[in-house]
């Protein structure tokens, strides 16, 4: 579990038609690019991961491995509830033997079949939960509380504010003076008449565009925005403060 | 092989240290070596009323000192490591000395390098006793991984940064953290000090702040911040800057984690 909080942020949401997942790409070093974190598995399931990346390839690589398995042999795509049920029970095993470890790996998996979208989060203890929205990873704390507080408006949102909302849930992770951009962001959907796609760095900066004039949490308010949001009160009770200026005054 | 009939033959042991072999000489010479002492800088200024001595230690404390803090401007005094190896060795080895500089009004801050070895603890703190001495109080700033934080009670998701403090008996100014619960222990020079602190019956407090990685920005240092804008001291910048590489940080970056 403590694997999943070393790994950066990554948010998962759905509305009735369409489930996203949105991911803070990190780079290990400024000479590397920074690293894919949202991984198609199928062309109705999508994965982004948070943990261990050597236990999220295996992970991977056993689901694309059942999804065709399961496509070749019933002509049909593997529902997404089997699939996590299987996966549960992969995981399940190395956490009883004594030759094996878990897999320090936590996953997001968005996907749609005939029961509609669905998000599920796994942990390395093996257990896996149907979500309305998620968010796991480092800092993701802040994250949850967004999605908590906007779950409702979630069902009925088009894909583009289903986008804004789990974009506006990942920059509260981060701090005031780091910002999303197109090299640190990524963005995948899958939904009814959507096959699983990751969005190029066009298609996510058209949409980091769309939430670029909004207030922060917490932060100063973009002079450019349309349609400034009221300030949300910081989370967990007591955001950072502003610090004391510490000019000594000539008349001291 | 040969064998010796009734002759009891001991087996040689990789686990104890006191094997014939290993001449006692050998093991003397190289703790001798590697013991490296601590000098203070010749140019060392005694001020005769210090309202604040605070004492920095750890990777994410020194960058909220770098980031947050008002400009230190020139060390006034430099506790710097000697050894067996010449001046020469030790700047290719890119040793950091102790620092302590003169803060406006009566405050002086000490930052100890990174390279400071637990071993050096007490050693440390004779250095910088004679400012000590003479502090109306002093503070200790650490910060710790949260592995290392034991609890007693699992908790269902624990926050991802904390403060603990531990302070002396004559400490009479407001604590601003929930005390360090047992059986948690502070360890190395923060300890060392603290507990010089209380043998002399210098007000003291040591506040330490547990985090998930030594990151520096302004979420992780947020703690330290509102915690000094709660002091009376004016030690904080307008306009934190966190964007100085120099700022601790961890230089290894993971590539296990994604």
């Amino acid at each position: 579990m403590e694997a999943v909080k070393l790994g950066s942020a990554t948010v998962g949401l759905k509305s009735n038609t369409h489930a996203v997942l949105i991911a803070l790409k990190r780079a290990s070093s400024e000479l590397s690019a920074h690293q894919k974190k949202i991984i198609p598995i199928d062309t109705h399931i999508g994965i982004a991961i948070a943990g261990l990346t050597a236990d999220a390839r295996i992970l991977s690589r056993y689901m694309r491995t059942e999804c065709l398995n399961h496509k070749y042999s019933h002509d049909a795509l593997l529902p997404v509830g089997r699939l996590i049920t299987n996966l549960g029970n992969k995981m399940q095993i190395c956490t009883q033997r004594y030759d094996r470890r878990p897999y320090g790996v936590g996953l997001l998996v968005s996907g749609y079949d005939d029961q509609g979208p669905h998000v599920y989060q796994t942990c390395p203890s093996a257990n896996y939960f149907d979500c309305k929205a998620m968010a796991v990873g480092s800092r993701s704390q802040s994250a949850r509380t967004y999605l908590e507080k906007h779950l409702d408006e979630f069902l009925d949102c088009d894909t583009d504010e289903l986008i804004k909302h789990g974009l506006r849930a990942l920059r509260d992770t981060l701090p005031n003076e780091v910002e999303l951009n197109t090299k640190n962001v990524s963005i995948g959907i899958v939904g009814k008449n959507t096959s699983f796609k990751v969005f190029d760095e066009e298609g996510t900066a058209q949409y980091l565009r769309m939430i670029e004039g909004e207030e922060k949490r917490g932060g100063q308010p973009d002079t450019t925005g349309q349609d400034p949001t009221p300030p949300q009160p910081p989370p967990g009770g007591e955001g950072p403060q502003d610090p004391i200026p510490a000019v000594a005054m000539e008349t001291e | 092989m040969a064998t010796f009939f009734g002759e009891v033959v001991e087996r040689s042991s990789r686990a104890f240290w006191g094997d014939e072999s290993d001449s006692e000489d050998d093991v003397h010479s190289e703790s001798h070596k590697n013991y490296r002492n601590l000098e203070v800088s010749s140019s060392a200024i005694i001020p005769s009323t210090i309202k604040l001595f605070l004492v920095v230690h750890g990777p994410l404390t020194e960058g909220f000192i770098e980031a947050c803090f008002v400009d230190k401007g020139v060390p006034i005094v430099e506790i710097k490591e000697t050894g067996t190896e010449d001046n020469e060795q030790l700047r290719r080895r890119k040793i950091k000395s102790s620092v302590i500089y003169h803060l406006a009004s009566d405050i002086l801050l000490c930052i100890c390098s990174p390279h400071l070895d637990i071993a050096q603890s007490f050693d440390f703190t004779e250095k910088i006793s004679p400012w000590m001495k003479n502090a109306e109080q002093v503070i200790i700033l650490t910060c710790s991984h949260i592995s290392g934080y034991h609890i007693t009670r699992y908790q269902n998701d624990p926050p991802d940064i904390f403060m603990k403090a531990l302070r002396t008996n004559n400490f009479i100014y407001p604590v601003l953290s929930d005390r360090l619960e047992q059986p948690n222990t502070v360890k190395g020079i923060p300890a060392a000090v603290l507990t010089w602190c209380q043998t002399f019956k210098i007000p003291a407090v040591l506040y330490i702040c547990y985090a998930r990685n030594y990151e520096v920005d302004s979420d992780s240092v947020k703690l330290f911040v509102h915690l000094f804008s709660k002091l009376p001291f004016k030690l904080l910048k307008e306009k934190p800057n966190f964007t100085n590489k120099l700022c601790g940080g961890s230089e290894i970056s993971s590539t296990l984690y994604l």
